[in-house]
């Protein structure tokens, strides 16, 4: 198997090749999911995990300058620790939400909610890139070209759409389709808060 | 889960700045009093805001791609796993096929069993008595007729001196003519095979016979007059057997048949 220095790497992921995402996974993954055995994680939590790994990592080293003070497995696995942490802490606030706001206020937990978690954020894109996954091919392109704020003209002509206004239809039905299964889906319900406490967490 | 009736894209205009005035002054009134509304307009701008990443979309289909790739194993694993599986079948598969031919060998090379048959009863075909010795013989349970002992296939074949010298041999030919079969007849294993003659002493008590070539009886059946009846020898184990056939217990005429498995050398 072809070795990678860490330079090698952060460029690679920089570029988002495919090679280099898959050795980080080979390399990384026996680790987070060692560590996460130990810590009450399962095997789609070590996927998960190393899935958000992958993008904190990434849009830390797209700002440049990227300095890198250690070797890239400890920073990649400083990465994972720090985000499992936070995911075990905001699942213990989720449990004892209740309690925390009667007797605890704006303690330990009022103080990190306060700085719009990461790792939230982080579960929030896997949410929306699930439900994304699962709308056909032609719905995924066109809400992507449509956020890319492509002209409609324009789509119209990539997409092969016979005009303008079919594009907006579409675009408006695939809209509607990806927000009822988002809020159809039973991990949406900690991101929406009908108290007026809470409120999604707003995208970096 | 929007608790209003305002048009489904309205969130969508709001979070795109879309809305003319009047519009926003009544969303807003209605976001103000809906905290879900709230919430769903806030969810709909972080989609917006994850749909515009289309390099992390990327990233995550490369991410995902590879762990699934991962979860079901390389290409090449697979193919060995597949390949070790047909294998595995192609040698259990032969296992049993040697098991059987063994089993089926063993079996030949013991050559039937000899047993004493009970009594047969004719079957009437048309105008002809059918003796199905061969079925009879194959039907017999062990328990119920008397084992002797196992003989090689080659011992079935053996003549018996004293029979072969009486074999084709008609001794009161003036009255009696076997018109079929003939009396050294070699048959496959099945085969049904008609008995006529012609006899002129019809109230003769008329006997047929059948022997193993050890001399051994198998079967003793008396005829009626019609002059013929067919042996059926579906069952019956390959080798060599005597007939014979008795008038008013005198011995008339006496043959061989030789059941063989369908190939003669």
């Amino acid at each position: 198997m072809v070795k990678y220095t860490d330079e090698e790497l952060i460029e690679g992921l920089r570029q988002r090749k495919s090679v280099c995402v898959e050795y980080l996974y080979q390399e990384f993954n026996p680790v987070i999911r060692h560590h996460l055995s130990n810590n009450s994680g399962n095997q789609q939590d070590v996927e998960d995990l190393f899935q958000d790994a992958i993008i904190v990592l990434y849009k830390r080293i797209i700002v440049q300058p990227f300095k890198l003070e250690c070797s890239l497995k400890t920073y990649f696995i400083a990465i994972c620790k720090h985000l499992w942490l936070q995911r075990l802490e905001r699942k213990y606030k989720l449990l004892y939400q209740a309690d925390l706001e009667v007797h605890e206020e704006r303690g330990r937990y009022g103080a990190a909610w306060a700085e719009e978690p990461e790792e939230e954020t982080l579960e929030l894109q896997r949410l929306f890139y699930k439900n994304l996954m699962s709308l056909p091919y032609d719905c995924r392109r066109l809400l992507q070209l449509y956020c890319l704020k492509i002209p409609y003209k324009e789509i119209a002509r990539l997409m092969d759409y016979k005009d303008e206004m079919y594009v907006k239809t579409r675009k408006y039905a695939c809209k509607k389709k990806l927000r009822r299964k988002i809020f159809n889906d039973p991990e949406c319900k900690q991101f929406l808060n009908y108290d007026g406490h809470r409120t999604a967490r707003r995208l970096d | 889960m929007m608790d209003t009736e305002q048009p489904g894209d309205w969130i969508d205009r709001y979070n795109n700045n879309e809305l003319n005035e009047s519009e926003l002054v009544v969303f807003l009134e209605w976001m103000k009093a809906s905290p879900i509304l709230r919430s769903e307009v806030s969810l709909d701008a972080s989609l917006t805001r994850f749909l515009q990443d289309a390099e992390v979309i990327d990233l995550m289909n490369k991410v995902k791609a590879v762990s699934q790739q991962k979860s079901n194993g390389s290409p090449l694993m697979n193919f060995l796993l597949v390949a070790a599986s047909l294998l595995c079948l192609a040698l259990i598969g032969g296992l049993f096929y040697h098991l059987d031919t063994k089993k089926r060998s063993a079996e030949s090379s013991a050559g039937p069993f000899v047993r004493q048959p009970n009594h047969i009863k004719p079957e009437k075909d048309g105008d002809k008595e059918t003796y199905n010795i061969g079925q009879k013989y194959h039907q017999e349970s062990w328990r119920k007729t008397g084992y002797v002992k196992p003989v090689l296939m080659a011992d079935n074949y053996k003549p018996m001196p004293e029979l072969e010298l009486l074999s084709g041999s008609v001794t009161r030919s003036g009255q009696f003519v076997l018109v079929s079969p003939k009396v050294d007849l070699a048959v496959p294993a099945g085969t049904t095979v008609l008995f006529s003659w012609r006899y002129s002493d019809k109230e003769a008590a008329v006997l047929f016979v059948i022997m193993d070539n050890a001399g051994n009886q198998l079967s003793r059946q008396r005829m009626n007059n019609s002059g013929s009846f067919i042996l059926k020898t579906k069952g019956l184990g390959e080798g060599l057997y005597y007939w014979k056939i008795l008038a008013n217990e005198d011995l008339v005429i006496m043959g061989k048949l030789t059941i063989h498995s369908g190939v003669i050398f």
